[in-house]
């Protein structure tokens, strides 16, 4: 069944709807780099390496464009040590077909790290052929055996798979009872309840089915994708509460969640109050988004709106798609990052104590953004400077001017800005950071130091388009280290929060995996450490609120910090 | 795109120019080929021939500023920003001393991406035009929107010497004192623009922030709760109003209609919808909205027409169904209603609204107990739909269940905080509950949010009655 689209409700809420079905006005007359800083153009920060290294993956929307809705939003990948020889392996998620009539539908893709910047394909080696629309994924042991599992979030019932430990994966999807079939997005493991095995949680976008699908316009009459607020569905996110038999339980109503409804996107896992337990913060595509605070007793109370942190400094709900976790201030508190619609700037909401500031004006983000979707997204002290760097990975979702590649109207420029310090950056040129200027429909972006050389690289999928796997060759400024702040069993610690105390300075990081939009990143800490030389302190907050402290170290090496092995610390 | 401009040489002999005095005429006379769309075949047919007007109009009278700017406003009331950029540089070029194209042409390239170069060029404009209060606060806006608070200060201040009291001039005020986190300023003024229009959502937003601030937090999270969904609202000027009168393209016209529907201003979004259904007669979607705007203004016969063309032309679309219980219920026709919300609740299963129309109509027929079912469905279904705790409420009233009731109620005043018939109710159940000292806490806030009311003023007295 296909309805005429441009639908107007008669009354109440459901009257906006056709207002967005067309994108917001367009974008003529610029070119990439137009809204570039008037500096001259640097060297290259990075190289693109998919070809070289063997990462060849085209992801597939669709084999014929329909116009549905999740054909916009597709396109997540992961990084994880699947086979733990210690090189970060990649996995990426494919869309397929919403409605193949018969014909094969690509599968995700698993990439193993052969060492010297070479991969190569093992997906059917792993046993992880499928043919699920995907979205996105998460990496965590939830089993708690040593090794990373796969969660994989589809239109449809979303996948678990256990790694074997053996090179291969299984399906436990039923058995672990996490087959949620809605449409999921982004997803992370954490450990909400303190029992130190690791919970999932789940966004979900839109309740969709072709049966609601509608026919919008672009404001230059082309046919176009709608916007969730046309088909009015938003969903609930899903709390899976891991009962440490492999099992886990939905527990969605009984923490709360089920109460609110999202056009979810992203979502951001870290203890934001400083109490010692895990919150989660759900971003939700044109609804004020959700601030999940942990009540310590099995429940989450939505404290979004007077945390600040529901909508922007007017008080609009913006597009919140790429969310990222990170202490931008190194006060000790996880800020937000959050990529928006063009015509929104994208928007960093400033932690203090608790409550969040949107202070994107003062950031030099503000205006930079303004004419670009944002998608993917992640900070990282890419030339190690001592100050975090900012990569954001853009493509549209509706068609307008100027289109920047005939062959994918959809296609934007990428961006990276640089860390100037007291919450200031500053676009890079070359646009994007590489030498030749990279123009796709980017969607998920992931962040990691794949190659083991002490910088983080950058790999993000192009929606209907190629992989790109770019190697950072940026002019380091500094020295670097890495850590990894594990259990007992060697499995990452998702949301412990590290601060190190470096050359007379603060430095902190959160291992947030699950960042960016549909996306896992790199579980290794990397921090640049500018001029200093070695670490005198590692402090360590983990879940549930111990403190260790850990060091000194030396710069430029990795670190494996295990819970219960450090210092105490003091608080 | 036809190239933006041509340089055409004038009289090249003096015999061509009357006297020396007129040596000015004589020098060469810029004159610009109008910008034209490359790619038409896909805008609307409306917009092509006011194009298509505007664009002969232009070409006659190539040295005409207005000719290319009202093209430009054309191209920027449609949408189509990179055409309306370009004509009104054309505009600018001819008329450099004329401010108002300059206004557009920076409206135009900011929304074309390249904000660096719109703020320079309005902020040019707002020197020469420092009696136009829109111009002086979209400049403010876009210098907050950047970091310049003391620019955006300056600007509101400026904007609000011309006019006191405006309260979206106050709100931005707010914004920039609230940006320097000066929470004081930034409440008091939020509170003047509050009082000048109590529904000015960006003002909530900003007092809220600035009462959070303060450390009011109870009040803070009510004034955020209430500026939900808050933009800036740009005071009108002679160039803005020009350009409304272009917006001609189907989605520029049933946009603005959204907008004064949503805003309760039916009457006004009537015309424009049967303008486009003047030019589109099957669409169904339009159909529907007219038929609500119908309804809304005293029409409900004729809405009822409009719904029944609109299910002959998809009787798929449980929208229709939808409007169609509405106009039935309007017309008292309960079976028919009910009818077509089935039908609703059968089209979208999942939509909480088809279950909520249904159980309206059940309730009309006094059927509580499904019609409580149907409710209970939509809330799980639409469960930040403060309407349907609103319906959930009167039903529990009915079938005798006082203390679910007040739990609905409460759950209606949290999700939306102005609805002052859930809070009045939630006040009275509490204060039959017996209840006294929360039912004197909620009786407060009403006297506080709606001191004239009749039936605050009642609940009040009831409660000093009780000693309270």
């Amino acid at each position: 069944m296909k309805r005429s689209a441009r639908r107007l409700r008669t009354r109440g809420a459901a009257l906006a709807l056709l207002a967005a079905c067309s994108p917001p006005p367009s974008a003529p007359g610029a070119t990439p780099n137009a809204a570039s800083p008037a500096s001259a153009i640097g060297p290259a920060w990075f190289e693109e390496v998919s070809r070289p290294s063997g990462v060849l993956f085209e992801h597939v929307r669709t084999t014929k464009q329909r116009f549905w809705f999740p054909e916009t939003i597709t396109g997540g990948l992961g990084w994880l040590d699947y086979d733990r020889d210690g090189r970060m392996d990649l996995f990426v998620v494919q869309a397929g077909d919403l409605a193949p009539e018969g014909k094969a539908v690509p599968s995700d893709r698993l990439f193993h790290n052969l060492g010297g910047g070479r991969f190569e394909d093992v997906t059917e080696k792993a046993g992880l052929v499928e043919s699920a629309y995907g979205m996105g994924c998460a990496v965590g042991d939830y089993d708690g055996d040593g090794d990373p599992d796969l969660f994989v979030t589809n239109i449809g019932p979303d996948v678990l798979w256990r790694n074997d430990g053996n090179g291969g994966f299984t399906d436990v999807t039923k058995a672990a009872r996490v087959g949620c079939p809605g449409w999921g997005t982004s997803c992370g493991f954490f450990d909400y309840d303190g029992d130190l095995d690791l919970d999932l949680f789940v966004v979900n976008y839109v309740r969709w089915t072709p049966e609601i699908e509608i026919d919008c316009t672009s404001s230059y009459g082309e046919r176009d994708y709608c916007a969730p607020v046309n088909y009015n569905r938003p969903s609930q996110s899903v709390l899976y509460r891991n009962e440490g038999d492999g099992r886990f339980t939905d527990v969605s109503e009984s923490a709360g969640l089920s109460t609110a409804f999202g056009n979810g996107l992203g979502l951001a896992l870290a203890d934001f109050d400083r109490d010692g337990w895990l919150d989660a913060y759900v971003s939700n595509d044109g609804m004020p988004n959700q601030l999940w605070m942990n009540q310590r007793n099995g429940r989450f109370a939505d404290k979004a709106v007077l945390a600040g942190a529901a909508v922007n400094r007017n008080g609009a709900a913006e597009a919140s798609m790429g969310t990222v976790p990170a202490d931008l201030n190194a006060d000790g508190f996880v800020d937000l990052f959050i990529t928006n619609l063009r015509g929104e700037t994208n928007t960093v909401y400033l932690n203090r104590n608790g409550a969040f500031t949107d202070k994107t004006p003062q950031t030099g983000l503000a205006m930079a953004s303004l004419q670009y979707t944002g998608f993917g997204d992640g900070f990282a002290d890419f030339d190690q400077d001592g100050e975090l760097d900012l990569y954001v990975a853009n493509g549209r979702v509706g068609y307008w001017k100027p289109v920047f590649r005939e062959d994918d109207v959809y296609a934007e420029p990428n961006q990276l800005f640089r860390g100037l310090g007291g919450l200031k950056w500053e676009e890079v040129t070359p646009q994007g950071g590489t030498k030749e200027l990279l123009v796709g429909n980017s969607r998920g972006a992931a962040f990691c130091d794949y190659d083991d050389d002490g910088d983080v690289d950058v790999a993000y999928s192009d929606n209907q388009g190629t992989l790109k796997l770019l190697r950072n060759v940026a002019a380091k400024r500094g020295s670097w280290i890495e850590l990894r702040l594990v259990d007992a069993k060697g499995s990452d610690v998702p949301g412990a929060f590290v601060e190190l105390d470096a050359g007379g300075k603060r430095f902190t990081r959160l291992l947030a995996p699950c960042s960016s939009i549909c996306s896992s990143n790199d579980p290794r800490v990397h921090v640049g450490l500018g001029v200093a030389t070695k670490v005198d302190v590692a402090r360590v907050a983990w879940p549930g609120g111990k403190r260790e402290e850990f060091g000194p170290f030396e710069a430029g090496k990795l670190f494996v910090l295990v819970r219960g092995s450090g210092r105490p610390a003091v608080k | 795109m036809v190239p933006r401009s041509r340089l055409v040489s004038g009289p090249r002999s003096l015999a061509g120019c009357a006297a020396l005095a007129l040596f000015a005429a004589c020098a060469p006379k810029l004159e610009l080929a109008p910008v034209v769309l490359a790619d038409t075949r896909s805008i609307d047919p409306e917009v092509l021939e006011l194009v298509r007007v505007k664009v002969e109009a232009a070409t006659r009278s190539r040295g005409d500023a207005r000719a290319h700017g009202v093209l430009g406003l054309v191209y920027s009331a449609n949408g189509l920003w990179e055409a309306a950029e370009g004509s009104l540089a054309n505009a600018t070029r001819l008329a450099p001393d004329d401010p108002w194209w300059r206004v557009q042409h920076a409206i135009a390239l900011r929304e074309a991406g390249d904000g660096a170069r719109a703020k320079t060029e309005l902020a040019e404009v707002a020197r020469a035009l420092p009696s136009e209060a829109g111009v002086q606060q979209r400049l403010a806006q876009w210098l907050l929107e950047e970091g310049d608070v003391a620019g955006a200060r300056a600007g509101f201040e400026r904007a609000l010497a011309l006019v006191p009291d405006q309260p979206d001039l106050l709100v931005g005020l707010a914004g920039a004192f609230v940006a320097r986190e000066d929470w004081k300023t930034g409440f008091d003024l939020a509170a003047r623009a509050l009082r000048r229009d109590p529904s000015a959502k960006s003002a909530h937003y900003q007092a809220g922030l600035a009462l959070r601030g303060l450390g009011r937090a109870a009040e803070a999270e009510r004034e955020l709760a209430l500026g939900l969904g808050a933009k800036p609202r740009w005071i009108d000027d002679p160039s803005s109003r020009e350009a409304r009168e272009f917006r001609v393209s189907f989605v520029a016209q049933v946009g603005d209609a959204t907008d004064l529907m949503l805003q309760g201003k039916h009457a006004l979004a009537l015309p424009i919808l049967e303008r486009v259904l003047a030019k589109r007669p099957d669409d169904v979607n339009v159909l529907g909205n007219a038929a609500a705007c119908l309804q809304e203004t005293g029409n409900p016969a004729r809405g009822l027409e409009l719904l029944k063309r609109a299910l002959v032309l998809d009787d798929q679309a449980f929208a229709t169904h939808l409007n169609l219980v509405d106009a039935y219920v309007r017309l008292k026709q309960l079976d028919d209603a009910e009818r077509h919300a089935v039908r609703s609740c059968q089209l979208a299963p999942e939509l909480g609204r088809a279950h909520l129309a249904r159980a309206r109509v059940l309730m009309l027929k006094d059927q509580f107990e499904p019609a409580y079912l149907a409710l209970r469905e939509s809330a799980r279904l639409d469960a930040n739909n403060p309407t349907v705790y609103v319906a959930l409420v009167e039903a529990c009233a009915k079938l005798m269940r006082a203390d679910e009731a007040r739990a609905w109620c409460q759950r209606a005043v949290e999700l939306d905080p102005l609805h002052l018939p859930s809070r009045v109710n939630l006040a009275y159940m509490t204060l039959v509950a017996g209840d006294l000292d929360a039912a004197k806490a909620q009786v407060d806030e009403l006297v506080r949010i709606a001191p004239e009311n009749e039936r605050v003023q009642a609940l009040k007295r009831e409660l000093e009655a009780r000693g309270r």
